[in-house]
Protein backbone atom coordinates (compact mmCIF):
# COMPACT_ATOMS: atom_id res chain seq x y z
CA UNK A 1 0.00 0.00 0.00
CA UNK A 2 1.78 3.36 -0.66
CA UNK A 3 1.93 5.65 1.60
CA UNK A 4 3.27 8.51 0.14
CA UNK A 5 1.19 11.32 -0.06
CA UNK A 6 1.29 13.52 -3.34
CA UNK A 7 -0.27 16.98 -3.57
CA UNK A 8 -2.91 17.76 -6.66
CA UNK A 9 -3.65 21.17 -8.13
CA UNK A 10 -7.41 21.43 -6.31
CA UNK A 11 -10.38 20.70 -8.34
CA UNK A 12 -13.84 21.92 -8.28
CA UNK A 13 -16.19 21.86 -10.79
CA UNK A 14 -19.95 21.25 -12.42
CA UNK A 15 -20.49 17.67 -14.07
CA UNK A 16 -23.98 16.16 -15.00
CA UNK A 17 -25.13 13.62 -12.65
CA UNK A 18 -26.98 10.87 -14.74
CA UNK A 19 -26.95 8.61 -12.22
CA UNK A 20 -29.24 11.38 -9.98
CA UNK A 21 -31.04 13.06 -12.81
CA UNK A 22 -32.42 9.13 -13.30
CA UNK A 23 -33.47 9.00 -9.61
CA UNK A 24 -34.97 12.53 -10.06
CA UNK A 25 -37.04 11.49 -13.06
CA UNK A 26 -38.26 8.24 -11.31
CA UNK A 27 -39.06 10.66 -8.58
CA UNK A 28 -40.98 13.67 -9.51
CA UNK A 29 -41.31 16.95 -7.43
CA UNK A 30 -44.34 15.83 -5.69
CA UNK A 31 -43.40 12.39 -4.11
CA UNK A 32 -42.06 14.17 -0.92
CA UNK A 33 -39.19 11.56 -0.49
CA UNK A 34 -37.23 10.97 2.47
CA UNK A 35 -33.95 10.68 2.33
CA UNK A 36 -30.54 9.72 4.37
CA UNK A 37 -27.86 12.12 3.24
CA UNK A 38 -24.68 10.54 4.73
CA UNK A 39 -22.10 13.40 3.88
CA UNK A 40 -21.97 17.05 5.74
CA UNK A 41 -25.39 19.38 5.46
CA UNK A 42 -25.32 22.01 2.72
CA UNK A 43 -27.88 24.96 2.59
CA UNK A 44 -28.53 24.33 -1.45
CA UNK A 45 -29.49 20.72 -1.11
CA UNK A 46 -31.41 21.56 1.43
CA UNK A 47 -33.21 23.98 -0.40
CA UNK A 48 -33.19 21.78 -3.37
CA UNK A 49 -34.72 18.77 -1.79
CA UNK A 50 -37.33 21.29 0.14
CA UNK A 51 -38.83 22.62 -3.20
CA UNK A 52 -39.24 18.45 -3.62
CA UNK A 53 -41.26 18.44 -0.09
CA UNK A 54 -38.44 15.81 1.24
CA UNK A 55 -37.95 15.29 4.29
CA UNK A 56 -33.67 15.05 4.70
CA UNK A 57 -32.04 13.31 7.29
CA UNK A 58 -28.08 14.68 7.22
CA UNK A 59 -25.70 11.95 9.10
CA UNK A 60 -22.43 13.67 8.13
CA UNK A 61 -20.85 10.42 8.99
CA UNK A 62 -17.59 11.07 7.95
CA UNK A 63 -16.58 13.64 9.95
CA UNK A 64 -18.59 12.42 12.99
CA UNK A 65 -16.43 9.39 13.01
CA UNK A 66 -13.32 11.53 12.47
CA UNK A 67 -14.03 13.63 14.81
CA UNK A 68 -14.75 10.98 17.77
CA UNK A 69 -11.51 9.18 16.59
CA UNK A 70 -14.00 5.95 16.43
CA UNK A 71 -12.72 4.47 13.20
CA UNK A 72 -10.24 1.22 14.38
CA UNK A 73 -9.20 -1.39 11.91
CA UNK A 74 -8.52 -3.57 14.89
CA UNK A 75 -11.95 -3.66 16.56
CA UNK A 76 -14.69 -3.54 13.82
CA UNK A 77 -17.01 -3.32 16.85
CA UNK A 78 -15.82 -0.26 17.43
CA UNK A 79 -17.33 1.18 14.26
CA UNK A 80 -20.17 -0.87 14.41
CA UNK A 81 -21.22 1.21 17.95
CA UNK A 82 -19.97 4.27 16.50
CA UNK A 83 -22.71 3.38 13.58
CA UNK A 84 -25.51 2.28 15.27
CA UNK A 85 -25.02 6.11 17.45
CA UNK A 86 -24.41 8.03 14.38
CA UNK A 87 -26.83 7.18 12.18
CA UNK A 88 -30.94 7.23 12.72
CA UNK A 89 -32.85 4.20 14.48
CA UNK A 90 -33.68 2.12 11.11
CA UNK A 91 -36.44 0.27 13.39
CA UNK A 92 -38.35 3.57 13.43
CA UNK A 93 -37.29 5.49 9.73
CA UNK A 94 -36.85 4.57 6.24
CA UNK A 95 -35.34 6.22 3.15
CA UNK A 96 -36.38 6.62 -0.37
CA UNK A 97 -32.92 7.71 -1.38
CA UNK A 98 -29.33 7.05 0.33
CA UNK A 99 -26.73 9.49 -0.69
CA UNK A 100 -23.41 7.84 0.32
CA UNK A 101 -21.63 10.34 -2.31
CA UNK A 102 -17.76 9.53 -2.32
CA UNK A 103 -17.75 8.42 1.16
CA UNK A 104 -17.23 4.40 0.70
CA UNK A 105 -14.03 4.97 -0.61
CA UNK A 106 -12.79 6.33 2.51
CA UNK A 107 -13.98 3.23 4.56
CA UNK A 108 -12.37 -0.27 4.69
CA UNK A 109 -14.09 -3.29 3.83
CA UNK A 110 -15.13 -4.45 7.30
CA UNK A 111 -16.58 -0.83 7.75
CA UNK A 112 -18.47 -0.95 4.32
CA UNK A 113 -20.06 -4.59 5.16
CA UNK A 114 -20.62 -2.81 8.73
CA UNK A 115 -22.49 0.55 7.27
CA UNK A 116 -24.25 -1.86 4.70
CA UNK A 117 -25.87 -3.83 7.68
CA UNK A 118 -27.36 -0.64 9.03
CA UNK A 119 -28.74 0.72 5.48
CA UNK A 120 -30.10 -2.46 4.98
CA UNK A 121 -32.64 -1.59 7.81
CA UNK A 122 -33.59 1.78 5.95
CA UNK A 123 -34.34 0.01 2.84
CA UNK A 124 -38.02 -0.93 1.16
CA UNK A 125 -38.74 -2.18 -2.10
CA UNK A 126 -38.03 1.14 -3.92
CA UNK A 127 -34.69 2.48 -1.80
CA UNK A 128 -31.90 3.65 -3.61
CA UNK A 129 -28.16 4.02 -3.19
CA UNK A 130 -26.25 6.89 -4.55
CA UNK A 131 -22.81 6.28 -5.15
CA UNK A 132 -19.49 7.70 -6.23
CA UNK A 133 -16.49 5.07 -6.43
CA UNK A 134 -13.68 6.43 -7.83
CA UNK A 135 -11.15 4.13 -10.49
CA UNK A 136 -8.10 6.57 -10.05
CA UNK A 137 -4.87 5.20 -8.06
CA UNK A 138 -4.92 7.74 -5.77
CA UNK A 139 -7.90 10.41 -4.46
CA UNK A 140 -8.32 13.43 -2.63
CA UNK A 141 -7.67 12.37 1.21
CA UNK A 142 -10.43 13.52 2.24
CA UNK A 143 -14.15 13.31 0.99
CA UNK A 144 -15.27 15.94 -1.38
CA UNK A 145 -18.01 18.13 -1.09
CA UNK A 146 -21.32 18.08 -3.02
CA UNK A 147 -23.25 20.42 -3.91
CA UNK A 148 -27.01 19.40 -5.72
CA UNK A 149 -27.78 22.26 -8.27
CA UNK A 150 -30.16 20.47 -10.45
CA UNK A 151 -32.29 17.35 -11.09
CA UNK A 152 -29.10 16.51 -13.04
CA UNK A 153 -26.18 18.58 -12.06
CA UNK A 154 -23.33 18.64 -9.53
CA UNK A 155 -21.22 20.55 -8.21
CA UNK A 156 -18.01 19.05 -6.34
CA UNK A 157 -15.22 21.18 -4.59
CA UNK A 158 -12.04 19.51 -2.88
CA UNK A 159 -11.33 20.21 0.78
CA UNK A 160 -8.06 19.31 -0.03
CA UNK A 161 -5.13 18.84 -2.18
CA UNK A 162 -3.41 16.16 -0.47
CA UNK A 163 -3.87 12.20 -1.90
CA UNK A 164 -4.25 9.11 -0.34
CA UNK A 165 -4.30 5.69 -2.07
CA UNK A 166 -7.82 4.96 -3.57
CA UNK A 167 -8.97 1.27 -2.82
CA UNK A 168 -10.14 1.14 -6.49
CA UNK A 169 -13.57 -0.89 -5.38
CA UNK A 170 -14.93 -3.47 -8.73
CA UNK A 171 -18.52 -3.55 -9.30
CA UNK A 172 -18.67 -7.34 -8.09
CA UNK A 173 -17.19 -6.59 -5.21
CA UNK A 174 -18.51 -3.66 -3.77
CA UNK A 175 -21.74 -5.67 -4.68
CA UNK A 176 -20.73 -8.21 -2.07
CA UNK A 177 -19.38 -5.74 0.26
CA UNK A 178 -23.11 -4.29 0.62
CA UNK A 179 -24.16 -8.10 1.38
CA UNK A 180 -25.93 -8.44 -2.11
CA UNK A 181 -28.44 -5.69 -0.76
CA UNK A 182 -28.10 -3.43 -3.47
CA UNK A 183 -28.08 -4.23 -7.30
CA UNK A 184 -27.14 -1.61 -9.92
CA UNK A 185 -29.90 -0.13 -11.48
CA UNK A 186 -27.50 2.66 -13.57
CA UNK A 187 -23.53 3.22 -13.96
CA UNK A 188 -22.13 5.93 -15.56
CA UNK A 189 -18.35 6.33 -15.91
CA UNK A 190 -17.04 10.32 -15.39
CA UNK A 191 -14.51 12.27 -16.56
CA UNK A 192 -13.06 13.13 -13.20
CA UNK A 193 -12.43 9.25 -12.54
CA UNK A 194 -15.52 8.41 -10.39
CA UNK A 195 -18.02 6.14 -11.48
CA UNK A 196 -21.37 7.00 -10.67
CA UNK A 197 -23.86 3.91 -9.35
CA UNK A 198 -27.56 4.28 -8.67
CA UNK A 199 -28.15 0.99 -6.92
CA UNK A 200 -31.73 -0.57 -6.09
CA UNK A 201 -32.48 -2.38 -3.06
CA UNK A 202 -33.08 -5.83 -3.13
CA UNK A 203 -35.53 -5.98 -0.62
CA UNK A 204 -39.13 -6.52 -1.02
CA UNK A 205 -41.91 -4.60 0.66
CA UNK A 206 -42.84 -6.33 4.05
CA UNK A 207 -39.53 -8.03 4.25
CA UNK A 208 -38.71 -7.71 8.31
CA UNK A 209 -35.83 -5.84 9.14
CA UNK A 210 -32.81 -8.20 10.16
CA UNK A 211 -33.56 -11.06 8.31
CA UNK A 212 -30.87 -11.72 5.19
CA UNK A 213 -31.53 -10.85 1.99
CA UNK A 214 -31.33 -13.85 -0.85
CA UNK A 215 -27.58 -14.46 -2.06
CA UNK A 216 -26.89 -12.71 -5.44
CA UNK A 217 -26.42 -15.01 -8.27
CA UNK B 1 -19.74 90.68 38.96
CA UNK B 2 -22.54 89.71 40.98
CA UNK B 3 -24.88 91.58 42.38
CA UNK B 4 -26.33 91.03 46.20
CA UNK B 5 -29.79 90.10 45.04
CA UNK B 6 -28.28 86.94 43.38
CA UNK B 7 -26.27 86.11 47.04
CA UNK B 8 -29.42 86.43 48.67
CA UNK B 9 -31.30 84.37 46.34
CA UNK B 10 -30.01 81.45 45.71
CA UNK B 11 -30.55 80.34 42.24
CA UNK B 12 -33.91 78.08 42.45
CA UNK B 13 -33.56 74.82 42.12
CA UNK B 14 -33.77 73.21 39.33
CA UNK B 15 -37.68 72.15 38.16
CA UNK B 16 -38.55 68.85 38.97
CA UNK B 17 -39.15 66.64 36.09
CA UNK B 18 -42.38 65.79 37.05
CA UNK B 19 -43.53 62.28 37.51
CA UNK B 20 -41.11 60.06 36.91
CA UNK B 21 -41.75 57.98 33.72
CA UNK B 22 -43.06 54.84 34.08
CA UNK B 23 -40.43 51.99 33.40
CA UNK B 24 -40.59 50.11 30.04
CA UNK B 25 -42.13 47.31 29.82
CA UNK B 26 -40.17 43.92 29.34
CA UNK B 27 -40.01 42.40 26.04
CA UNK B 28 -40.55 45.79 24.13
CA UNK B 29 -39.00 46.36 20.91
CA UNK B 30 -36.50 48.75 21.58
CA UNK B 31 -35.22 47.21 24.75
CA UNK B 32 -33.28 44.21 23.36
CA UNK B 33 -33.29 40.51 24.09
CA UNK B 34 -32.43 39.22 27.58
CA UNK B 35 -28.91 37.72 27.81
CA UNK B 36 -27.67 34.60 29.39
CA UNK B 37 -23.93 35.50 29.85
CA UNK B 38 -21.56 33.52 29.25
CA UNK B 39 -20.19 32.85 32.50
CA UNK B 40 -23.80 31.86 33.28
CA UNK B 41 -24.75 28.31 33.55
CA UNK B 42 -28.11 26.97 33.44
CA UNK B 43 -30.02 23.50 34.50
CA UNK B 44 -33.03 23.60 33.77
CA UNK B 45 -35.77 24.88 31.82
CA UNK B 46 -36.01 28.51 30.52
CA UNK B 47 -39.27 30.14 29.24
CA UNK B 48 -40.65 33.65 28.81
CA UNK B 49 -41.88 36.63 27.05
CA UNK B 50 -39.16 38.47 25.19
CA UNK B 51 -36.34 37.70 22.71
CA UNK B 52 -33.30 36.03 24.39
CA UNK B 53 -29.68 35.69 23.53
CA UNK B 54 -28.20 32.80 25.14
CA UNK B 55 -24.48 33.02 25.25
CA UNK B 56 -23.62 30.79 28.28
CA UNK B 57 -24.31 27.12 28.83
CA UNK B 58 -28.13 25.93 29.21
CA UNK B 59 -29.13 22.77 29.88
CA UNK B 60 -32.79 21.25 29.82
CA UNK B 61 -35.56 22.97 27.93
CA UNK B 62 -36.17 26.70 25.92
CA UNK B 63 -39.34 27.77 25.50
CA UNK B 64 -39.94 31.26 23.78
CA UNK B 65 -42.42 29.93 21.24
CA UNK B 66 -43.67 33.91 20.44
CA UNK B 67 -39.81 34.74 20.90
CA UNK B 68 -36.74 34.92 18.81
CA UNK B 69 -34.15 33.08 20.57
CA UNK B 70 -30.57 33.13 19.51
CA UNK B 71 -27.50 31.19 20.62
CA UNK B 72 -24.67 33.50 20.59
CA UNK B 73 -20.79 32.11 19.62
CA UNK B 74 -20.17 31.63 23.00
CA UNK B 75 -23.64 29.65 23.65
CA UNK B 76 -23.85 25.99 24.25
CA UNK B 77 -27.28 24.39 24.87
CA UNK B 78 -28.08 20.97 25.50
CA UNK B 79 -32.02 21.55 25.05
CA UNK B 80 -34.54 21.43 22.86
CA UNK B 81 -35.07 24.90 21.74
CA UNK B 82 -38.75 26.26 20.74
CA UNK B 83 -38.93 29.77 19.34
CA UNK B 84 -40.39 31.93 16.77
CA UNK B 85 -37.50 32.29 14.77
CA UNK B 86 -33.88 30.25 16.14
CA UNK B 87 -30.56 31.60 15.43
CA UNK B 88 -27.64 28.98 16.04
CA UNK B 89 -23.94 31.16 15.63
CA UNK B 90 -22.85 28.70 18.72
CA UNK B 91 -23.54 24.80 19.53
CA UNK B 92 -26.55 23.33 20.43
CA UNK B 93 -26.88 19.34 20.77
CA UNK B 94 -31.02 18.99 21.15
CA UNK B 95 -33.97 19.96 18.96
CA UNK B 96 -35.14 23.04 17.49
CA UNK B 97 -38.65 24.30 17.23
CA UNK B 98 -38.78 27.32 14.93
CA UNK B 99 -42.41 28.86 14.26
CA UNK B 100 -41.00 30.60 11.61
CA UNK B 101 -37.39 29.94 10.84
CA UNK B 102 -34.26 28.64 12.41
CA UNK B 103 -30.45 29.71 10.74
CA UNK B 104 -27.27 28.21 11.53
CA UNK B 105 -25.23 30.52 10.69
CA UNK B 106 -21.54 29.74 9.72
CA UNK B 107 -19.93 29.32 12.93
CA UNK B 108 -22.97 27.22 14.41
CA UNK B 109 -22.94 23.50 15.26
CA UNK B 110 -26.16 21.50 15.79
CA UNK B 111 -26.68 17.92 16.43
CA UNK B 112 -30.31 17.34 16.72
CA UNK B 113 -33.73 17.40 14.46
CA UNK B 114 -35.20 21.11 13.32
CA UNK B 115 -38.70 21.92 12.72
CA UNK B 116 -39.65 25.11 10.93
CA UNK B 117 -41.01 26.13 7.68
CA UNK B 118 -37.54 27.64 6.92
CA UNK B 119 -34.60 26.14 7.76
CA UNK B 120 -31.10 28.06 6.70
CA UNK B 121 -28.01 26.25 6.42
CA UNK B 122 -24.86 28.80 5.91
CA UNK B 123 -21.78 27.81 4.70
CA UNK B 124 -19.29 26.69 7.19
CA UNK B 125 -22.30 25.66 9.44
CA UNK B 126 -22.31 22.02 10.98
CA UNK B 127 -25.63 20.24 11.51
CA UNK B 128 -26.26 16.64 12.25
CA UNK B 129 -29.98 15.55 12.06
CA UNK B 130 -33.28 15.56 10.28
CA UNK B 131 -35.25 18.71 8.53
CA UNK B 132 -38.73 18.69 8.93
CA UNK B 133 -39.95 21.75 6.71
CA UNK B 134 -43.73 20.84 7.11
CA UNK B 135 -46.04 20.13 3.90
CA UNK B 136 -46.19 22.92 0.86
CA UNK B 137 -49.33 23.50 1.45
CA UNK B 138 -48.20 25.69 4.42
CA UNK B 139 -49.29 23.96 7.21
CA UNK B 140 -46.93 23.09 10.41
CA UNK B 141 -46.81 21.06 12.86
CA UNK B 142 -46.00 24.42 14.77
CA UNK B 143 -48.58 26.83 13.21
CA UNK B 144 -50.78 26.12 16.12
CA UNK B 145 -49.88 28.39 19.04
CA UNK B 146 -50.06 26.69 22.11
CA UNK B 147 -49.67 28.57 25.49
CA UNK B 148 -46.54 28.45 27.43
CA UNK B 149 -46.73 25.87 29.29
CA UNK B 150 -49.34 23.40 27.97
CA UNK B 151 -47.10 22.18 25.19
CA UNK B 152 -45.68 18.12 25.65
CA UNK B 153 -42.12 17.66 25.19
CA UNK B 154 -41.87 15.33 21.62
Amino acid sequence: MRSRLKLSEPEEGRYRSLGLKAWFDQNGPSSAPSILDLGPASGSNLSFFHEMGARLHVADLYRSLSETGERSREDPAVFERACSRMLPDPSSTSFDLILTWDLLNYFSEQEIRTLARHLRGYCRRRTFLFSLISIRHQLPAHPLSFQILDPGSLSYSVPSRVLRPCPEYKEPHLLRLLRGSFEVRRCFLLRHGYKEYLLASTLSDGAALGEESPPSP
Amino acid sequence: MWKKSEESNPPAASPTAGPASPPKRSGSSSKGPAIIGPSIQIKGDVSGKEDLLIEGHVEGEVSLKQHNVTIGRSGNAKADIYGKSIRVEGKVHGNLFGSESVVIQATGTVSGNITAPRVSLENGSTFKGSIDMGASNGSHPLASHRPPGSAKRP
